[in-house]
């Protein structure tokens, strides 16, 4: 869906829609919906409770900044320490190598 | 008018047809404001070609509109609101062949039909074909009565605690919550979830639809 523009010519979907704004903060109030009330208060539920699964949805989901920045700073300081240390490792071999066949 | 005498086959409607109907279908207050550059109505008159050449089916056994005009009578009528079983007697004077078995199917067809063309809601008696639409049935009355009672449904959910966030878009819900976007044509599976796993919510599309309406 992500794209309105790239679906098939059977699947399409009304291109007005990419002129319609976001709500304002006052349209948005939940009492403000009387029929739709109910399905709008379901879908914000099950988007509440979903957690993220994929890699995909762990970059995309910054509902909680704080933990996101958390998880991301850890994950590429883990990926720096594996690639240094390999770094270091095949160094170390070299030097060894080296140490025991000088030419 | 001559335009609307084209049987709506399921091939193209050319654009003097389409401003036509859109024009006999929903006539606005003010031509002045008659503006189609904004308006994509491409889905619309999808939907419309997809409706028809469905009640087609069967060399057109099940139902009487045959031209686009028949489709504008009968949805003059409703917005006249006239009841049901008034529009039947004036649509059964119409029928060629009389005292069919069928008779009371092929009207209500008919009238249903003009219905889900004029408002893109679901409307139907038949359960000829097998859809997971949440179907709206309207079986006497005006049909003005028949929305008031589907579409006032009195609220059951409390809102404590509910704050609609501007994160809370298509577009996140998809990318997010892993909860997929279906466009429907049926108003009124407007926002409702249609799978088991609730990951699949349908969402009305037509824009340009209701903008017309507004106009």
């Amino acid at each position: 869906m992500t794209d309105l523009r790239k679906r098939p010519e059977s699947d399409r979907m009304d291109q007005a829609l990419l002129e319609c704004d976001l709500l304002r903060l006052e349209d948005r109030q939940i009492e403000k919906f009387h029929f739709w009330h109910d399905s709008l208060i379901m879908l914000k539920q099950a988007f509440d409770n979903s957690q993220p699964s994929t890699i995909s949805q762990w970059w995309w989901d910054r509902r909680n900044g704080v933990q996101w920045y958390t998880f991301w700073v850890a994950v590429w300081v883990l990926i720096l320490t594996i690639l240094f240390g390999l770094i270091q490792s095949i160094e170390g071999a070299l030097q060894v190598y080296k140490a025991y066949h000088p030419n | 008018m001559t335009r609307l005498d084209t049987v709506p086959k399921p091939a193209v409607i050319h654009d003097e047809a389409r401003q036509e109907i859109i024009q006999n279908l929903w006539p606005a207050c003010d031509s002045a404001t008659l503006r189609y550059d904004d308006l994509d109505l491409e889905p619309y008159f999808c939907y419309y070609v997809r409706q028809c050449h469905d009640a087609l089916i069967d060399g057109g056994r099940h139902v009487l509109a045959r031209t686009h005009q028949d489709i504008v009578d009968v949805a003059r009528k409703m917005e006249e609101d006239e009841p049901r079983d008034a529009i039947r007697e004036v649509l059964r004077a119409r029928l060629v062949t009389r005292g069919r078995r069928s008779e009371e199917d092929i009207l209500d067809a008919s009238m249903d039909l003009a219905a889900r063309l004029h408002l893109m809601i679901h409307i139907t008696n038949s359960d000829l074909f097998i859809s997971r639409q949440l179907p709206v049935r309207w079986s006497s009355g005006t049909l003005q009565r028949c929305l008031e009672n589907h579409f006032s449904i009195p609220q059951v959910l409390g809102n404590d605690h509910i704050k609609l966030e501007p994160g809370f878009t298509a577009v996140t819900l998809e990318r997010i919550a892993g909860i997929q976007i279906k466009p429907t044509d049926n108003l009124a599976d407007h926002l409702r979830l249609i799978d088991r796993e609730d990951k699949i919510v349908a969402v009305f599309h037509h824009a340009s639809f209701l903008k017309r309406q507004t106009r």
